[in-house]
Parts: structure tokens; C-alpha cells; sequence
């Protein structure tokens, strides 16, 4: 007993002394670690299937209701934009109240009640449950969906577009969707003026009885509630929302690009640019590797001063007031971001920045000092993270969404505390790629060029502030039009100066035979290809592919029209009979160019562009379309000669694919005898995302007739 | 019927209204040299907010060095005479927790959130800041362009980016808050090394700032560790000699110092208890006498009242849809009408029944967006109403459809009904903005400071809404929201010019 009084004498003593001289040049020595302690939220499903979540947390008189429908993301496609029009027509009134009604009941009680795509997150004093859990059944099972409610949204929803079209953030996250996950995949589907026009009331309807069913759908109870009260609230106000199947849905393969990819958005007068650089991570939630990724992008780019970004670009740089890195895991594919803001005039040696802090942690050890901080800050994080309750609700509802381990948030900290500085160099090379990387600027156009070096072909792609291709080109001059530009091409080609002389040569000439070679030396193959055209209409061609030393070599792809009929056969897919659509287009060709029809067919949409610079060299763009069709083809000629230099087809597969072909004619030569010659491509480059085809033409026949019977199948 | 059963329904509501609220206990007191300490227990979750709110703005800047209390803000995290540059930051991530500040036209505010056990370290660092902060030109010349470079990125490479600095600069004429907090670039070009002394000199001493912490921690303990590294911290003469003994070079205070000890400056001794005594122990053998006293803090004294003309202007910006933002002048914090004021502009814009939203947004469908808010301010402040424009509509339009609801407010008393619901949205708000302990950390020290030391407030202030009445409303709509006390400026796309 004596000895406990000295003992607390001692202590008193102790401390009194210690408050005289506080040695300020250390820092002080923690406490003992406080118990963390993770609440266990309660977990039930009704008999619709809608699970119930609940963590009861009586700190404060309130309560708060999270709906959450969790449905697959959906793809779009020429309606992007419908599940966030959805969401917020999703508050707009009940069949049993119109919004007015609602609206004024909500904000009586002084509740809050906010609808998203997902359902809702509604909030109130514990003493209004009641009532607010009789609204937001209420908008969950009869919903209205109102036609001028509809309407006042999407103009809404359209004038927010034009706002975000100003936001050089807006501008970038819709670049960054577009081109890491491409158009067709609903994360990189961008909502436009079009696409929300183009959706309907019913669209909105039949959303909402697609998806919003209770067996694919959570109901999140947080604060002064019981379990027990939860539960039959839950059944009292959701009980009756009938289950249902929900279709899945299935996702385009995203793949990276193949090399680092500058991408520019010019907005003008920015003081600032806006850099975004980026790339798809196949990472889903809740594998074992997640955890490594997020120390791995804690020292990279996390939200501290010390981590290496903000350290390096604004702490010892100051290029910016913030420069951070993201790695989101998702169900179908995650991303990596790291980025900022910038004032113009370092935007280049920012880039060069973050992407040698990129690189140093990808292929540099971090240091033990490093790791040991990021732990002690990410446990931190952890532990203060809990004293919000909505926390232990979104753990809860992670482990059910993702099927994680029922210990995955208690063993947190442990797992945390097992990543060794191995783990991050393996997660680092497992899930990124310095070199394929798409580089994202918005910014103004003055600095532009010294974007260059940062691509990997050293060629910038433009984009405008929803992802789609800028067109930046210059006007024409006066006098130039689509007609000018075809007719002086189909001169060069004939070699004649004028309509008369083109005429005259028509009448010598009826018969073209072109034979085109190409080596493919991965394949140890040679390609030729001969071509066969005659008056007024009619077309052939065969492609043969030789392996080796041997003959003739095997047919890959033939086809023959002879004016009112004709077949076309591939390699491995056989040979079918044009359909009458392609039939009309056979017809309407005109010998012996492509551009001798442009006019004259009434299906083709021949439109220029403007002038277009690619590689110095200045070309006349136009863009030829058959009408009703998604296809679409530009056509470069160059301003000086005339001559078509580049053409590239754009095609669609029936799941909305787009599939491009670049063709180069790198050389033009004069071919045929007498009067009979024309100008024709020699050397071509053909690029269709694989390996370039260089393809030589070997030899031209020019007549006047053929008896060649290939133009009815007979090679 | 149905209207009998809301009067009931409502008078439910008001009766039950106090007994769902629970107090926020705390402790307060002053230290010796003048800080004073609010502390708030709370063992929910083992947390706890350290924070520190020094009574400095941008109103206490001087014309020509705008922006100066916020870039100061930057500096001190650069370190102290025992943590190096680079280090501050560390010491709170080591510990698991975070930290920020933020400057405002009144009060600059630093925080440390931090697990419970690590209350002692965030108490160390804040006193480091407070006695001796050591700043470098490399660090000031850093935080300059990082300031730039915030200001870049939250007003002039943003859409609209640019409107308080243009309403302010109309409002006020004389008030130092004619400038915002971020001030120019210019004036961020021009800051020197001597203004940052001469600012930490006058405005960061013990009696110009607040400690408040909240969260899980032992009161007995937590004034122990508070004494340790705030009571030890000098006030008045002492502190400046302090600081200039550790910052300046012999030769410079001995100048600085030539009256008390310019004599024996030379002196072996000197120089020897100059090297190896402690700040403390030099300055307990040197200036044996000096003063503890605090000294005055100089703050604005300018009362301008209300505008008396309408004030209007076009902005041009890179911006597409065009904007309205009106400034109404109010008065200031701790004024009564002030709490009319705030229900007014919730009646205008609290929730999706408000009155901008139904009519001018819903009804009318003019804008995509019409806010009214208040922005109430130690000295006169500000009521804003922002109106972003629907794609084709005038903005005639929209300023019409604006004034005709302000005019309905000065013309009819709301309806009791509606007075009732601002109340419940009050009483909901007070009850969810005491949910974290950094929150209810910034609201004690803000009440402490804003009113005079009523730091209870944070308990009581809920009654001083509930008392406004329809009458007051109508009143600070006429008083305040007159066409000739406002500014109003169109914001226009730039291409329009």
C-alpha cells in the first residue's frame, strides 16, 4: 500500500519535472498504440434477396440510408449518359407525390436526399426514420419518372456539358476514359450533346426495370438504429420490391496502346496545363497484390508531402501546387493515373519529372525508410478512417461486392505491415508499363511542340474536350472545292490538262492490269496481288501468297464483278455472292479511278475537310462516307502535286469496333506505252495496327480491251 | 384535416426539438503568456485533432504585400530551429496521422490529425511553430512559386475562377478585404524576407492564436503536455529576443541589441555563452529584466456600412455558359441580424423545395444552378447569390427572375410553414456539423475567437436561430438584399467580347 503511494508520488514528481525542461529537440515518444477496434456491422438478406447492411452507431441523433443497385456497368453506346440522367429523374416524384411534394417533405423534416444512377443516400434526425423510410420507398418501388421532369434534366444535363467543355479537368478525364479504354467499353463512353438527345423517356423506363431489382441490390443502414429495427424497417419499406433477373453483361477486351502516346486538348487562354498521364491496371479488388499497389503508389503519388511526386515536383521544383498518383483496382479493369496542374512554361519538364519518378519506381528499390514511413502513415490513415461509421459500412460492403475474406479488414494492418520492398518492384512490374503510357495534356497551344519528345512516333494526337478527334485544320483558299481537288487528281492520273483530253484518252484506253508484290518477312512470305479493272464497271482481283521458293503459291483472296454479278472468296471464311447492296456499288464505280464516281453516285458523301499538315507536308483532306453507313474513309492530297498520298479507312465490326487502315503511296510512276500511259501508285505502305506491308507495284498493263475472262471468275 | 395533422406534426418537432442535442463538453483556460487552450474529450475512436488558430488573415495584410498571410501559411511548414526543411511533415506521417492548413480573410488555421497516442507529438510540433519557425530563402523562394501555382490552378485556369476576387474588390473600397486571400501575383513577387519577420513577429505570438483539441485524450494529461511546450513559450520583449537570438548571427544582435549588450559583445565570455548557453538560460543571464508583456496585435478598424448604389460590371471569361453573381453587403459575424441573414438565403437555396431552385431552376428552368449563401465575415461581410445560366437564356432574364424573388421576400412574410422547416433544417445541420473531432476542433476556436470568448456558443448558438422570425427576415431582405447595397456581374464568354 506504502509502496503504491510513493509509487504515485514518484510519478507526480516525474512529471512535474519534466514539465520545467521539455527537451524541444526531439520529438516526443508515442503512448502505447491505442486498441484499434473494427466494429462488425450487421449483415441479413430479405426474402427478395436485398442484402441489409447495418452499423449501428449512436453517437449522434441521425441516421443514414444508402440504396445501392448493383448492376454491371453498362455500355451505352449512342446513349451515354442515360444512367446519370436516370439517376437524377430517379428523384424526381413518385406515382403517389410529384416532385414538388417530395422535395418539400425531404427538406421539411431537414433531411437530406441525394439520387444518383445507383439508387440513392438519403440522411435524417433519427426522430424522422419513419417518414423518410416511407419516401424513399416510395421512390425505389414507384418511381414516375415524369415527361417534364425529363426534359428539364437533359437540358440540364446539356448545359452542364457545355460547362464541363470549359473545365480543363472535365477535358482531360474525358480524353483519359476515351483513349485508355477506347469508345466502344462503357468506361470510356463520353456523353455528348447527341447522345443525350438521343435518349428517350421509355430509354429511362426500361432502365429502370432492367436493373433496379432488390436481389442485385444493398440497403446500407448507418447510425442511431438498432439491428432489430433495421431489419424490420427494411422489411416494412423494401419488403415488397419484387426480384428479378438482371442480364450481364460482357466487356471488350481493353488493351494498351503500344508505346507512350501524347495526347493534346487545347484550351485557349489556359495559364496552366493540365497533365494526365496514364494507362489501363488489370488489378480487380481485393486481390492480394492491392495492397502492395498502394504503398507501391503511396511513395509514387499518394496524397503526402514526402511522397516522391509532390516532394520532387513541388517541394524541391515547385512546378505546381499538387502533383499525385492514382492506382484504382476495378471488376474489369483499373486504371493508373499521375498528374496535375502546371503552369505553362514547365509543362514539358513536368512530364519529364513525373516520368522519371514513373520509372525509378519501377525499376529502383525504394528505400527501407520510405516503406517504413508509408506503412506507419497508411495504419494512421486506417485507424482515423474509422471514426467515421460510414466507413465499417463500405467495408462491409466491399467484403460482400468482392467476395473477400471475412478477416480482409481485420488482418488489414498485418497484411500491411508484410510488403516487402521485393513485393513492390514484382506488383510495379506485374501491373504497369512505363512505355505505354498515354500522356494527356490540356493545356494552351503554345506549348504544344515541346510536347513531341514525349511520344514515342513523335506524333501528337489532338482531341477536343470530349475525346473525339480534333479536327485542327486550315481553311482552303478560295477557289479550291472538293470538284477542283478530284478532277486536277483524275487529270494527274491520266496525264491530260483538260475534260477534253480526258475524254479523248478514255476512248484508248478500256483495260488496266496491275500486279503488286509485297514481302512479309516475319512470315518468310511474298504477297502479290494482281488487279484487273475494264469498262464501264467491271473488277478483279486475286491475292496469292508464296512461302519459300514454290510456284504460284495459294489463293488467300479473290473476287470478280462482272457488271451485274460477282462472288468474293477469303481464305478460311470461303466464298459468297455480292449482295445486291454491294452489287449497286460495283455498279456505280467508274473506270478506270475510284474518283471518277465520287460525283456521280448519289450514295457517297464526298466532303473537304480543310488543309491537314502531316509531316511538313501540307494535304487537302477529304472525307468520302457511303451513305447509312458508320465506314467512312479520308483522303490526303498533297497541296503542291495533287497527287493522293494518303488514304485511311475507318471500318465498324457489328459490335461497334472500329478497325483502321493506313495506306502511304511513298512513290508515283508513269506506266503503259504509246498514249496509253497513266500515273499510277509504285511504292505503297500499308498500316493496319500489325506489322507495315510495303507493297511494290511490278508491272501495269494498259489496253484498250482484254479478252481476259477473270471478270467472270475465270483467273 | 390534413392540415390539422402537420400542426401537430409540427409542434412535435419543436418540442422535441432540444432534447435530441447533446452539449459538447470542454475545458478552457489561458496559459500564462496569453494562448488560450480549449480542450474536448471525446473516446469514441482513438483520435485526436491538435489544431492551432492564429487570429491573422489577409485583413491584417498590408497594399502591396496581398496574399502574404497565406504564402506565410506555406512557409511554416518549411521547419523550425530542430526540424529541418522537408522534416515537419514526416514527423505527422510517421506518426500516422495528417496535417494541412488553410488562411482565410481572418484566421489562419494549422491541424495535425493524429491516433490519440501520438497527442504529445502534435502538441511539439505546433510549439515549435509557434517559437521559432525558421525559413530559408530557398524555402521562401519554393513556396512562392508553389503559391503562384495554387493560384493559377484555383482562379485563373478555372471557369468563374475569378469571381470573389472581382465581387470583393467592388464591395469594398477601403477594407482590407477588398483583396482575397490569395492574393496578386504581383504582391507575391514582391514579398521579402523581412516582411516574414515582421509578420511572424506581430501576429504569431501566444496571444494571438487558440489551441483547440478534440478527441480521445486524458484532460490531466493533456494541460501537463500543454504547459511543457506552450507554457514555456515567451510573450512580448522576451520572445523577440529569443527568436533573434536563434535566428540572427552574433554580429547582428549585438547590433540589434546594442543597449543591453553592445558593451560586452566582444567579450570572451560573451562569446562563449553566446555558443553554448541555452536560448533560455542566455536570455535568463543577458535580459534579466525584459519584458513578457504581450503586445498589441494591430487589426483593421474600418467600418465602411452598406453601398448605397448598385455597382455592376461585365467579366469576360474562358468560360461557355454565362453567370450571374450578385454580392449583397451584411453585417458582420457577430451582428443579430446576422442570423436573419443566414435563414434568408437557406429559404433562398437550402435543399430542392428553396425558393432559387424551385422557380428559377424547376419552374422557370433559367439556370442550371442558383445558389444564394452567405458569406459572413468577421468584419462587414457578404451575401453571394451565384446563377449559372441555361444554354440560350439571357441573362436579363435570369437577373429578373432573380430580383422577383428577393422582391416576394421584402414584400409577404414567409409562411409559418416554412419558417418551421428552416428551423429543422438548422437543427439538423447543428446536429451533423459536431460529427468529427477536427470539426468540432475549428468550431470551438472559431467561436472562441469570433465572439469575444463565447466559445460556448458551439452549444447555444442553435437558440439564436430558432428566435429569428418571420418579421426579421422580411426586415434583412429589405434592410440587406436593396438593389442599391450589391454588386453584380455578368460573367461572359470571351468570344462575345
Amino acid at each position: 500500500m506504502k509502496l503504491r503511494i510513493l509509487y504515485t508520488l514518484l510519478i507526480c514528481f516525474l512529471t512535474i519535472s519534466v514539465s520545467a525542461q521539455v527537451d524541444r529537440s526531439k520529438a516526443p515518444k508515442p503512448q502505447p498504440n491505442p486498441e484499434i477496434k473494427i466494429q462488425k456491422p450487421d449483415v441479413f438478406k430479405l426474402d427478395n434477396g436485398l442484402t441489409v447492411i447495418v452499423v449501428e452507431n449512436h453517437k449522434l441523433p441521425k441516421v443514414s440510408f444508402q440504396m445501392y443497385v448493383d448492376h454491371q456497368p453498362l455500355k451505352e453506346g449512342d446513349k451515354a449518359g442515360l444512367s446519370d440522367l436516370f439517376g437524377e429523374l430517379l428523384g424526381s416524384g413518385t406515382t403517389n407525390m410529384s416532385k414538388d411534394e417530395f422535395d418539400q417533405k425531404i427538406d421539411f423534416m431537414g433531411a437530406n436526399f441525394y439520387p444518383n444512377a445507383s439508387g440513392f443516400f438519403a440522411s435524417s434526425l433519427t426522430k424522422h426514420t419513419d417518414k423518410l423510410l416511407n419516401l424513399l420507398s416510395d421512390v425505389i418501388l414507384h418511381p414516375a419518372f415524369p415527361e417534364d421532369e425529363f426534359e428539364r434534366i437533359r437540358e440540364q444535363t446539356l448545359s452542364g456539358l457545355a460547362t464541363s467543355s470549359s473545365d480543363p479537368n472535365s477535358m482531360s478525364n474525358n480524353v483519359s476514359n476515351v483513349v485508355n479504354y477506347g469508345k466502344e467499353h462503357p468506361y470510356g463512353e463520353v456523353v455528348t450533346e447527341e447522345t443525350v438527345n438521343a435518349i428517350t423517356l421509355e430509354d429511362i423506363k426500361q432502365h429502370y426495370g432492367s436493373y433496379f431489382k432488390p436481389n442485385i441490390s444493398y440497403l446500407v443502414v448507418v447510425g442511431d438504429i438498432t439491428s432489430d429495427k433495421a431489419k424490420s424497417y427494411a422489411n416494412k419499406y423494401f419488403g415488397s420490391w419484387i426480384k428479378g433477373e438482371v442480364k450481364n453483361q460482357t466487356y471488350l477486351e481493353v488493351k494498351r496502346g503500344t508505346n507512350n502516346q501524347v495526347y493534346f486538348v487545347d484550351k485557349p487562354g489556359a495559364v496552366q496545363s493540365v497533365i494526365n498521364i496514364t494507362q489501363t491496371v488489370d488489378l480487380k479488388p481485393g486481390h492480394e497484390d492491392e495492397i502492395k499497389l498502394r504503398i507501391y503508389n503511396q511513395i509514387l503519388g499518394g496524397g503526402s508531402f514526402s511522397a516522391r511526386l509532390m516532394s520532387n515536383l513541388r517541394e524541391d521544383k515547385a512546378y505546381t501546387y499538387g502533383c499525385y498518383s492514382r492506382i484504382y483496382s476495378d471488376e474489369i479493369i483499373g486504371e493508373f493515373y499521375a498528374g496535375g496542374s502546371f503552369r505553362n512554361e514547365v509543362t514539358d519538364s513536368a512530364i519529364t519529372q513525373i516520368l522519371y519518378e514513373i520509372n525509378r519506381i519501377y525499376n529502383e528499390p525504394v528505400k527501407a525508410s520510405e516503406l517504413d514511413l508509408v506503412k506507419k502513415s497508411m495504419t494512421g490513415a486506417f485507424a482515423r478512417s474509422l471514426e467515421n461509421p460510414q466507413t465499417i459500412a463500405r467495408f462491409a460492403l466491399n467484403t460482400i461486392r468482392y467476395n473477400l475474406p471475412d478477416d480482409y479488414y481485420t488482418n488489414y494492418l498485418k497484411r500491411l505491415e508484410a510488403v516487402t520492398i521485393d513485393d513492390l518492384l514484382a506488383v510495379g512490374k506485374k501491373y504497369l508499363n512505363p512505355n505505354q503510357l498515354n500522356i494527356i495534356v490540356v493545356g494552351n497551344a503554345e506549348i504544344v511542340d515541346k510536347l513531341k519528345p514525349f511520344d514515342t512516333d513523335q506524333t501528337i494526337s489532338y482531341k477536343d474536350a470530349f475525346g473525339n478527334e480534333a479536327i485542327k485544320l486550315k481553311a482552303v483558299p478560295d477557289g479550291v472545292t472538293t470538284k477542283s481537288i478530284i478532277t486536277d487528281f483524275i487529270y494527274k492520273s491520266l496525264l491530260v490538262n483538260n475534260q477534253a483530253e480526258l475524254d479523248a484518252k478514255l476512248k484508248k484506253i478500256g483495260f488496266i492490269q496491275t500486279t503488286t508484290v509485297a514481302n512479309i518477312e516475319q512470315m518468310g512470305a511474298k504477297i502479290t496481288a494482281i488487279t484487273y479493272k475494264t469498262k464501264p464497271n467491271k473488277s478483279a482481283s486475286i491475292v496469292r501468297m508464296t512461302q519459300g521458293e514454290g510456284g504460284k503459291g495459294q489463293i488467300v483472296q479473290k473476287e470478280w464483278f462482272n457488271g451485274t454479278k460477282g462472288r468474293s472468296f477469303v481464305m478460311m471464311q470461303g466464298s459468297k455472292a455480292f449482295s445486291d447492296e454491294e452489287i449497286k456499288e460495283k455498279q456505280n464505280q467508274i473506270f478506270p479511278l475510284d474518283q471518277m464516281s465520287y460525283f456521280t453516285d448519289e450514295d457517297l458523301t464526298v466532303e473537304l475537310l480543310g488543309i491537314d499538315e502531316i509531316d511538313g507536308v501540307e494535304y487537302y483532306k477529304i472525307k468520302i462516307q457511303r451513305n447509312g453507313k458508320d465506314d467512312f474513309t479520308y483522303e490526303y492530297y498533297n497541296t503542291k502535286t495533287g497527287l493522293l498520298e494518303i488514304t485511311e479507312k475507318f471500318t465498324f465490326d457489328e459490335e461497334g469496333n472500329s478497325h483502321s487502315v493506313k495506306i502511304k503511296i511513298t512513290a508515283y510512276q508513269t506506266y503503259g506505252k504509246g498514249k496509253n500511259t497513266m500515273q499510277l501508285p509504285a511504292k505503297t505502305i500499308m498500316e493496319t495496327g500489325g506489322p507495315i506491308m510495303e507493297l511494290e507495284t511490278k508491272s501495269v498493263v494498259i489496253k484498250k480491251k482484254s479478252k481476259l475472262k477473270v471478270f467472270d471468275g475465270y483467273f | 384535416m390534413k392540415f390539422k395533422l402537420w400542426l401537430i406534426g409540427s409542434l412535435f418537432l419543436t418540442t422535441s426539438l432540444m432534447a435530441q442535442q447533446k452539449k459538447v463538453e470542454f475545458v478552457e483556460y489561458d496559459l500564462d503568456n496569453g494562448m488560450h487552450v480549449i480542450l474536448h474529450q471525446d473516446q469514441s475512436t482513438p483520435v485526436v485533432a491538435v489544431t492551432l488558430m492564429y487570429h491573422v488573415g489577409s485583413k491584417n495584410e498590408n497594399v502591396g504585400r496581398t496574399g502574404f498571410a497565406h504564402f506565410f501559411e506555406h512557409l511554416m511548414f518549411e521547419g523550425t530551429q530542430n526540424i529541418p526543411r522537408h522534416e515537419y511533415d514526416k514527423y505527422v506521417e510517421r506518426a500516422g496521422g495528417t496535417l494541412n492548413a488553410n488562411t482565410s480573410q481572418d484566421r489562419t488555421f494549422y491541424y495535425e490529425l493524429l491516433p490519440s497516442n501520438q497527442l504529445e507529438m502534435g502538441l511539439w510540433l505546433e510549439s515549435e511553430r509557434l517559437l521559432h519557425a525558421k525559413v530559408d530563402q530557398v524555402g521562401i523562394e519554393t513556396q512562392r512559386e508553389v503559391v503562384k501555382e495554387e493560384k493559377r490552378q484555383r482562379v485563373d485556369n478555372q471557369p468563374y475562377g475569378t469571381f470573389m476576387e472581382n465581387i470583393f474588390k467592388r464591395v469594398y473600397s477601403k477594407h482590407p478585404y477588398r483583396w482575397v486571400p490569395i492574393g496578386s501575383m504581383e504582391d507575391l513577387d514582391a514579398a521579402q524576407e523581412e516582411d516574414y519577420v515582421n509578420f511572424y513577429r506581430t501576429f504569431y505570438v501566444p496571444h494571438n492564436v487558440t489551441l483547440s483539441i478534440a478527441g480521445d485524450i486524458d484532460i490531466e494529461q493533456s494541460k501537463i503536455w500543454i504547459d511543457n511546450y506552450f507554457g514555456t513559450i515567451p510573450n512580448g520583449d522576451k520572445l523577440n529576443v529569443y527568436r533573434d537570438k536563434e535566428f540572427l548571427d552574433l554580429a547582428h544582435f549585438a547590433k540589434k541589441y546594442n543597449k543591453e549588450v553592445g558593451a560586452i559583445a566582444q567579450s570572451k565570455n560573451f562569446v562563449g555563452d553566446w555558443n553554448n548557453l541555452s536560448t533560455e538560460d542566455f536570455i535568463k543571464k543577458y535580459f534579466k529584466n525584459i519584458s513578457s508583456k504581450p503586445h498589441p496585435i494591430p487589426r483593421p478598424d474600418v467600418k465602411e456600412g452598406l453601398l448605397n448604389k448598385e455597382i455592376k460590371d461585365t467579366i469576360y471569361d474562358n468560360i461557355q455558359l454565362p453567370a450571374i453573381i450578385m454580392a449583397y453587403k451584411t453585417p458582420e459575424l457577430n451582428h443579430k441580424d446576422h442570423y436573419a441573414v443566414e435563414m434568408l438565403a437557406m429559404l433562398l437555396s437550402q435543399g430542392n423545395s428553396s425558393r432559387f431552385n424551385k422557380s428559377i431552376v424547376e419552374k422557370q428552368r433559367l439556370a442550371m444552378m442558383a445558389v444564394a449563401f452567405p458569406f459572413p465575415l468577421e468584419d462587414e461581410g457578404i451575401a453571394l447569390s451565384f446563377a449559372l445560366a441555361n444554354v440560350g437564356v439571357d441573362l436579363k432574364d435570369l437577373q429578373e427572375a432573380l430580383d422577383k424573388e428577393i422582391e416576394i421576400v421584402q414584400q409577404n412574410l414567409i409562411s409559418d410553414e416554412e419558417l418551421q422547416k428552416l428551423k429543422n433544417q438548422i437543427e439538423s445541420d447543428f446536429i451533423s456539423s459536431n460529427s468529427t473531432m477536427a470539426g468540432i476542433a475549428e468550431q470551438l476556436a472559431q467561436y472562441y475567437i469570433y465572439y469575444q470568448g463565447n466559445t460556448n456558443l458551439i452549444n447555444t448558438e442553435i437558440q439564436k436561430y430558432l428566435s429569428v422570425t418571420k418579421e426579421d427576415i422580411k426586415r434583412v431582405a429589405n434592410k440587406y438584399f436593396a438593389n442599391n447595397n450589391r454588386v453584380i456581374l455578368y460573367y461572359l464568354p470571351k468570344e462575345n467580347n
